[in-house]
């Protein structure tokens, strides 16, 4: 059975690529594509599929929080 | 960098009205006020720094009342607060911007002389913040959705501003333009730092005061708010790093 993957709801609107090829090429300090294709995500949004790389940094701006599996905190920020 | 000739000024934007067609000269100034502090029994004169600054602006060129030129940005304006960005060493990202919050335009003088094109000059005088910023969004037209380029100006934990120009608006049927300033730290994901109000007609400017931290890089977003076709835009947004 596969491992659920960690959601977040998202705090603070943020772009993000959804393509782990360019996940990978910008970690390592690769430019943008002029074509790439980004996921919109605003306050409110949960979702599962941020870079792993970026989880951090956003945790810490308090752009994201978890939400737990419980759905103790499931409910939209008023 | 190199030296800069007046080839290299690449707008002059003053509340969305791009007047670099008609201007040939700008003055811009900056003071540091200082009060004099000479006491008895000194041979020299001392001065000591206020802490304080002004700013003032002048700009000559040619009177022009075509629809959107000098004349209809610079008449019966003198006295309001105006929004001033200059580019004066290309027009690519990272370049430097001069931008004023709040200039007051103090004169606007139409001068006629014989065997001379007529003139028309315009001053004005700081009133806030005199911003060295950088483009994040060169001067240019937009005709979608947009991710634009990323600056990486390094992180600033003191804040900063945010320019918004806007010259030309077409909507084409979209409710109007939105043009969002994001940061990021590590150049995947970026998040809103900070969002203009919706712009519905043109020309237009704002500027807005970012007070928390800024992360290392930076982009502007554009997007056409509802729905419609063949929206364009012609804008400029800067950003300076305190």
């Amino acid at each position: 059975m596969a491992r659920q993957r960690q959601r977040y709801r998202i705090l603070t609107g943020l772009n993000y690529p959804t393509s782990p090829s360019l996940v990978r090429h910008l970690s390592a300090g690769g430019a943008w594509p002029e074509s790439a294709v980004l996921a919109r995500a605003v306050p409110g949004d949960v979702v599962d599929d941020l870079p792993a790389v970026s989880i951090p940094w956003l945790l810490a701006a308090g752009a994201i929080e978890p939400v737990t599996e419980e759905g103790a905190n499931d409910a939209p920020p008023q | 960098m190199p030296r800069r000739s007046s080839a290299d000024v690449s707008f002059l934007l003053i509340d969305g009205y791009n007047l670099l067609g008609t201007t040939t000269q700008l003055d811009d100034t900056v003071e540091a006020l200082t009060e004099e502090s000479t006491p008895l029994g000194t041979r020299w004169r001392r001065y000591d720094p206020l802490k304080l600054s002004s700013a003032s602006l002048s700009q000559n060129g040619y009177f022009d009342d075509a629809a959107g030129s000098a004349h209809e940005a610079l008449a019966a304006r003198s006295g309001a607060h105006r929004i001033v960005c200059y580019g004066w060493a290309g027009n690519a990202v990272g370049q430097p911007v001069t931008g004023f919050a709040g200039a007051l335009q103090t004169t606007y003088a139409v001068v006629a002389s014989r065997t001379e094109l007529t003139k028309a000059n315009a001053t004005y005088q700081g009133s806030g913040e005199a911003d060295e910023a950088v483009i994040l969004l060169p001067y240019g037209e937009v005709t979608d959705t947009l991710d634009g380029p990323v600056y990486d100006g390094g992180a600033a934990a003191d804040g900063g501003a945010v320019y918004l120009q806007v010259s030309a608006l077409t909507l084409g049927g979209y409710d109007g333009v939105r043009v969002i300033v994001q940061h990021s730290a590590d150049n995947v994901v970026f998040t809103d730092l900070v969002t203009f109000n919706d712009v519905a007609t043109a020309p237009a400017a704002a500027r807005l005061a970012i007070p928390g931290a800024i992360q290392r890089y930076a982009r502007a977003r554009v997007e056409f708010i509802g729905a419609g076709s063949d929206p364009a835009v012609t804008l400029l947004v800067a950003i300076a790093r305190y």
